[in-house]
């Protein structure tokens, strides 16, 4: 490997490339993460819930996701859909890559938040639900002031490294056809036959990606450790 | 007026409470002893419905509470406060936030009234100077007493307390039954479960023996600690007093 061929490959340009890879990939994850602990709130009280129907859905959910891989659900939302939509209408439908992307990684981390989060609510000592009743407060008060707060603390270190899986498996979309940050580094990587530079590259930006979550969430863990 | 008709509640097989009967009338202060595991913690929660008793009624007011139905339960625990062992403070919040979220949330109060009721409070129990505390910075006998400020603050008639002092260090026990002493002469009803026999004897109208479930005897204070009637009394009284 050249200097010639280091330089070639490190412009600017292309450097600005993968790094709106990046940009994709940890869009893609954020915005998931976020739907993703909204259908894990959803996903939990279902699964916590008395009435029968909701618990049977809230697992079934959780099974299914989780035990078929990313990838497939990936390429199910995008090769599948289409087809069902065809049939039905008779039109094609085309969806962009990374709504498809956000939609596939945020269903898939809602249902690992559900088992995040109903394990964070019911690792509350049971004396917090006891003194929310007998002080009056209603289910959702009980669970809005008293519970969630306090679970929440608790699964801020496993909703972290949620996040970081997150980022790591948008590179899932690349499959079907989204130029995230390993995309954009194979891309570049085949222009130039510079695999050795890109791969790395990618791997360094993935690293400062993670590493600043990780440092954010310490902070954040310390502050949260404060009040108890 | 709270009435207990034939309440029974078993936790798996084990008969925690056989068959009890009991009316406690208002203003009047009831101490629950007996030995552990006579059911008398059981008898307090199933006052307010944190136990649901397998069957028998409760009858509060005049009504009969049926504590499966929130609207009915919910109407109920209004007119009580519980003081638990372990004083169930919210650890997220400072004490202000753990007196005035009931009362805001719950009586629609304002937050500068809530704040203004919770500081008054606060001073008769002795911590005024606590009020931004966080749980975790106070003793044991400081949140008992800030757990039955809390109470305090939603109004009730009836104050049931289930063992208040038993998770407390030796010299942190005073504090608190003073301030319970507080409530009793200020004519609120109270159920206690205790183990402060002194105290007990002290405060209260009534006492209420239990073992294996059942009221063993029932007695004014003086009369149950100077003649016991039943043999049994007299054997835990002995083995006790030491």
């Amino acid at each position: 490997m050249s200097i010639d061929r280091i330089l070639q490959t490190l412009t600017w340009e292309n450097m600005l490339y993968m790094l709106q890879g990046a940009g994709w990939s940890l869009l893609m994850a954020t915005i998931a993460l976020i739907f993703g602990i909204l259908l894990g709130v959803l996903g939990a009280s279902c699964k916590l819930s008395k009435n029968k129907f909701l618990r049977f859905i809230g697992n079934v959910y959780v099974e299914v996701i989780r035990g078929t891989p990313m990838l497939l659900q990936i390429m199910y939302l995008f090769l599948v859909i289409p087809q069902i939509y065809m049939i039905i209408t008779g039109s094609p439908l085309r969806i962009n890559v990374y709504l498809i992307g956000i939609i596939a990684i945020s269903i898939n981390s809602g249902a690992y938040c559900t088992e995040l989060i109903r394990s964070g609510i019911v690792s509350i000592d049971k004396g917090q639900w006891e003194a929310s009743k007998t002080l009056g407060l209603n289910h959702s008060q009980m669970m809005r002031y008293v519970i969630l707060p306090q679970a929440f603390k608790q699964i801020v270190p496993p909703l972290v490294s949620e996040y970081i899986t997150l980022i790591k498996d948008s590179s899932l979309v690349s499959v079907i056809g989204g130029i995230e940050l390993l995309r954009s580094a194979q891309n570049l990587g085949n222009r130039y036959y510079a695999y050795l530079i890109t791969l790395t590259l990618a791997g360094v930006y993935y690293l400062v990606m993670t590493l600043f979550i990780s440092w954010i969430a310490r902070k954040l863990e310390r502050r949260l450790a404060e009040s108890d | 007026m709270i009435k207990l008709e034939h309440i029974v509640k078993y936790f798996d097989q084990v008969h925690a409470v056989n068959d009890i009967s009991l009316t406690i009338e208002k203003g009047e202060v009831i101490c629950l002893i007996g030995p552990s595991g006579s059911g008398k913690s059981t008898v307090c929660r199933c006052i307010n419905g944190l136990e649901i008793p397998e069957s028998g009624t409760i009858t509060i007011d005049g009504e009969v509470i049926d504590y499966n139905n929130e609207e009915q339960a919910r109407k109920a625990r209004s007119k009580m406060g519980f003081v638990f062992q372990h004083f169930n403070l919210f650890p997220h919040m400072n004490v202000l936030d753990n007196m005035t979220l009931a009362p805001v949330q719950v009586l629609g109060m304002s937050k500068q009234d809530a704040e203004a009721k919770a500081i008054d409070l606060l001073t008769r129990v002795g911590l005024a100077d606590k009020k931004v505390a966080y749980p975790k910075q106070l003793s044991g006998g400081q949140k008992q007493r800030v757990a039955i400020a809390r109470s305090l603050m939603m109004n009730p008639e009836i104050m049931l307390f289930d063992e208040p002092t038993s998770a407390l260090d030796p010299e942190m026990v005073v504090e608190v039954l003073e301030v319970m002493k507080q409530l009793a002469s200020a004519g609120i009803t109270m159920v206690v479960v205790t183990h402060e026999m002194g105290f007990a004897k002290e405060i209260s109208d009534r006492i209420i023996f239990l073992e294996d479930g059942k009221i063993v005897e029932e007695q004014e204070p003086e009369a149950f600690f100077a003649h016991p009637k039943t043999q049994r009394a007299q054997e835990f009284l002995k083995k006790i007093l030491y």
